[in-house]
C-alpha cells in the first residue's frame, strides 16, 4: 500500500509506543488500568452524589452536570476518541462492578468467569440497539443538562444494566452492544490516531498451533490472547487481538492482550488518522446509521443549545407536552429517515454515474463512512463552543461540588468567565475544514474500492463530494452564523 | 495468607475507600463545618419551584446561629430580615448555585419576615418566610 492519508501520512505508517522504555511493563501490570478505574470510581461517586444532593435546578452550578456533560463529554470528543480511540473504556468505572463480579476478584486472573456466560443474541451483534438507546438518551438532553438527578439516573442505569447483563451474558456484552455511549466511541474510534494490534503477524501465525487444531480450522482458539492464561483474561471484548484486519470499533483497550501474549507481540501503535475507515471489511448498515445519527444529532444539539430558536429549547425541556412530543418526532424523523434519505439520493446518483458491479446498497453503506470524519469534527466544533463558554463553571463546582457552601480549593467564588470566545469561530471553521478534507480523502479511497477504475471512481465520487461539501458549508454557517 | 490474597484485599480496600469512603468523608466534612456553630440550612427557590424552604425558622434569643442559604435555583436571589436589620446595610445577593452564610445572635423575640431582595420572578414579592424568635 502506497496510499497516503491527506497525501501526507502513508497509510501503513506505525510507531509502537511500547517500544519506549517502561511503557510495556506498565501495560502488562495488572494494576493498569485498575488504578485509574479506582480513581475514576472516586470521581463518579462524587458525581453520583452531586446528582442526588447537589441542588435541584442550577444546572451550570452542579458538579454532576458540569463534569459529565461539559468535561467528560467534551474530553471524549476532543481528546480521547480522536487521539486515543476507546481509551475511556479502558478506564471507565461504570461497568467495573459487573466485571469484578464475573471475575470474582479485582486483580487475580481466573479465566472461568462467574455467571451464566450466555452468548449475546446474534441478531443483536451490531450497533442497532445502541443506536436506538443513544437516540433515546438524546430525548432527555433537556433534563440531562438541567436536572442533576437525570444524570444520576442515567449513570445508575448504566451501572446496574452492566451488572445485570454481566451475570447473564459473556464478558463485556453490555459494553459491546448496549452502552449508549459505546456505539459512537466505536465508530469514531476508526479515526483515532492510535490502535492496538499485533506487532509481527508472523509470530502470531507460528504461535502454539497444534496440527490438529489447524486441521479443524479453528487454530486461533489456541492462542493465549484469545483463550486467556494465568497472566490475563481472554479478550473481554470478544476481539481476536492478533487479527490485523480489525478496526478499533470493538476494542475496549483493556490491555489484557498485552498481559496474555507470551511473546510480547502486542503493540500500542501511533498511526495516521482514519486508517480504519479505508478498511474494506465488515461495513454495515448499523454503522452507517450510527454515522447519520451522530451528525444529525450534533446539528440538533447545536440548534437546541446555542441556536437562534428559543422555542426548540423549550420543546426539548418539555415546557409543554405538545412541544416535547414535537421535538421527539422531528428529531427522530430527521435523524432516522430524512438525513439518511438525502444521503441515499446522492448515493443513487453516485451509483448511476460510476460503473460498478456492487449493488446500490453497498455503495450507500460504503460511502456512509465518509461522514465519520465530518461528524466527529461537527461534534468537536460543538464542544469547543461549549467548553470555552462554560468551562469556568468547572472551577467553581470543583471547590463546592454539592452546593453546600464548601470552598475546598478556594475557587468557589470564581465568576463565570468565557474564555477566548473570539477564537472559537476560527477553531470551528478550521476543524470543519479539516473534517471535510479527511472525509473527501477517505471518500475517494472508498470510491476506488467501490468502482471499477480510477475514472469511474472519479465520476461516482462527484455526488458524494458535493454532499460532503454542502454539508460542511451548512455546518460552518450554522456554527459561526 | 498468600501474597495474591493480600493484593486482592488491598485492591478491595481501595475500591471501598473510593466509594463508601468518599461518601462518608463528604458527610463527615460537612458535619465538621456545621459543628463550628449551630447551623440552619435554608433553600432559596422562586415561588414556582417551592419558595423558601423551610418557610418557618425557629430561633432562640441570645443563641448564636449560622444561617446557610443555598440557592439551588437558576436565578439570583437575595436575603434580608428588615426588622432585624439583616441584609439591609450590606445586601446579601446569592447567585444561582451559590451559598451565603450569615452568622447572627438574635436579640429580640417575636415573629419577623425574611424576604428575597432580588427580583427573581413575577411572583417575587411573595417570596417570604418567617423567623420566630422565642425567649430562652
Ligand atoms: S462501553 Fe460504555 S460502559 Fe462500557 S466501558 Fe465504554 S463507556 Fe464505559
Ligand atoms: S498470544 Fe501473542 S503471539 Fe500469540 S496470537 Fe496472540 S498476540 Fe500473537
Ligand atoms: S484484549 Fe481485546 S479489547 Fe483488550 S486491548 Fe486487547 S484486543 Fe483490545
Ligand atoms: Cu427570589
Amino acid at each position: 500500500m502506497k496510499d497516503k492519508i491527506l497525501g501526507i501520512f502513508p497509510l501503513d505508517w506505525r510507531y509502537d509506543i511500547t517500544s519506549l522504555p517502561y511503557v510495556r511493563s506498565v501495560l502488562k501490570s495488572r494494576w493498569v488500568p485498575f488504578l485509574i478505574i479506582v480513581f475514576n470510581l472516586f470521581f463518579f461517586t462524587i458525581i453520583l452524589m452531586a446528582g442526588v444532593v447537589g441542588g435541584v435546578s442550577a444546572g451550570n452550578y452542579n458538579f454532576a452536570i458540569m463534569f459529565v456533560w461539559i468535561l467528560w463529554w467534551v474530553m471524549l470528543m476532543l481528546v480521547f476518541v480522536p487521539f486515543f480511540s476507546r481509551i475511556w473504556c479502558s478506564t471507565c468505572p461504570l461497568p467495573a462492578f459487573g466485571e469484578w463480579i464475573q471475575r470474582l476478584g479485582f486483580l487475580k486472573v481466573r479465566n472461568k468467569l462467574f455467571g451464566l456466560n450466555r452468548k449475546w443474541p446474534k441478531q443483536l451483534k451490531n450497533m442497532w440497539l445502541m443506536n436506538f438507546l443513544f437516540l433515546g438518551t438524546t430525548y432527555t438532553t433537556g433534563f440531562l443538562t438541567t436536572r442533576p438527578i437525570a444524570t444520576f439516573i442515567l449513570l445508575m442505569a448504566i451501572i446496574l444494566g452492566s451488572v445485570v447483563l454481566s451475570t447473564v451474558f459473556e464478558r463485556r456484552s453490555f459494553c459491546l452492544y448496549c452502552c449508549p455511549v459505546s456505539g459512537f466511541q466505536g465508530l469514531y474510534s476508526n479515526i483515532a490516531m492510535t490502535e492496538i494490534r499485533c506487532k509481527d503477524p508472523e509470530v502470531c501465525r507460528n504461535h502454539n498451533v497444534s496440527t490438529r487444531a489447524k486441521a479443524l480450522g479453528c487454530d486461533y482458539q489456541q492462542r493465549d490472547c484469545v483463550r486467556g492464561n494465568e497472566n490475563g483474561y481472554a479478550c473481554p471484548w470478544l476481539e481476536v487481538p492478533f487479527n490485523q484486519n480489525r478496526r478499533n470499533t470493538y476494542c475496549g483497550m483493556c490491555f489484557e492482550c498485552f498481559k496474555t501474549c507470551p511473546y510480547d507481540n502486542m503493540a500500542f501503535n501511533l498511526r495516521p488518522p482514519a486508517t480504519d475507515l479505508v478498511l474494506d471489511k465488515k461495513r454495515g448498515l448499523d454503522e452507517a446509521w450510527k454515522a447519520f445519527m451522530m451528525l444529525g444529532i450534533a446539528i440538533f444539539f447545536f440548534l437546541i443549545m446555542q441556536g437562534p430558536f428559543g422555542f426548540l429549547k423549550d420543546w426539548a425541556n418539555a415546557k409543554t407536552l405538545a412541544g416535547y412530543l414535537s421535538y421527539i418526532s422531528v428529531h427522530s424523523t430527521f435523524n432516522l429517515l430524512i438525513f439518511p434519505g438525502i444521503f441515499f439520493v446522492f448515493s443513487y446518483a453516485s451509483h448511476a454515474l460510476g460503473r460498478t458491479e456492487l449493488p446500490l446498497k453497498r455503495v450507500f453503506i460504503n460511502f456512509s463512512y465518509t461522514l465519520v470524519p465530518l461528524g466527529l469534527m461537527a461534534w468537536i466544533a460543538f464542544s469547543v463552543g461549549i467548553i470555552f463558554a462554560n468551562g469556568s463553571y468547572l472551577i467553581h463546582v470543583i471547590s463546592d461540588p454539592f452546593g453546600w457552601g464548601w470552598n475546598l480549593l478556594g475557587t468557589a467564588n470564581f465568576p463565570w468567565t468565557p474564555f477566548m470566545t473570539g477564537m472559537v469561530p476560527y477553531m470551528q471553521i478550521g476543524g470543519l475544514l479539516l473534517g471535510l478534507a479527511l472525509s473527501l480523502d477517505i471518500g475517494f479511497k472508498i470510491a476506488r474500492q467501490t468502482f471499477k477504475n480510477r475514472d469511474e471512481a472519479v465520476m461516482g465520487f462527484y455526488p458524494i463530494a458535493a454532499f460532503l461539501t454542502v454539508t460542511t458549508m451548512f455546518l460552518m454557517w450554522l456554527f459561526t452564523g | 495468607m498468600q501474597k495474591k490474597q493480600i493484593v486482592e484485599i488491598i485492591a478491595g480496600l481501595m475500591i471501598i475507600t473510593a466509594t463508601a469512603g468518599a461518601i462518608a468523608g463528604t458527610f463527615l466534612y460537612e458535619d465538621m463545618l456545621n459543628n463550628e456553630r449551630k447551623t440552619i440550612v435554608i433553600l432559596a427557590l422562586a415561588l414556582e419551584f417551592g419558595n423558601w424552604s423551610p418557610p418557618e425558622i425557629k430561633l432562640v434569643e441570645g443563641e448564636p446561629v449560622r444561617l446557610k442559604i443555598r440557592n439551588t435555583d437558576t436565578v439570583t436571589h437575595g436575603f434580608a430580615v428588615p426588622e432585624l436589620g439583616i441584609g439591609i446595610d450590606e445586601p446579601v445577593e446569592i447567585k444561582a448555585g451559590h451559598v451565603a452564610k450569615i452568622d447572627i445572635t438574635p436579640t429580640k423575640k417575636g415573629t419577623f419576615l425574611y424576604v428575597c431582595t432580588v427580583w427573581c420572578s413575577k411572583q417575587h414579592p411573595k417570596m417570604v418566610g418567617r423567623i420566630i424568635i422565642s425567649e430562652k
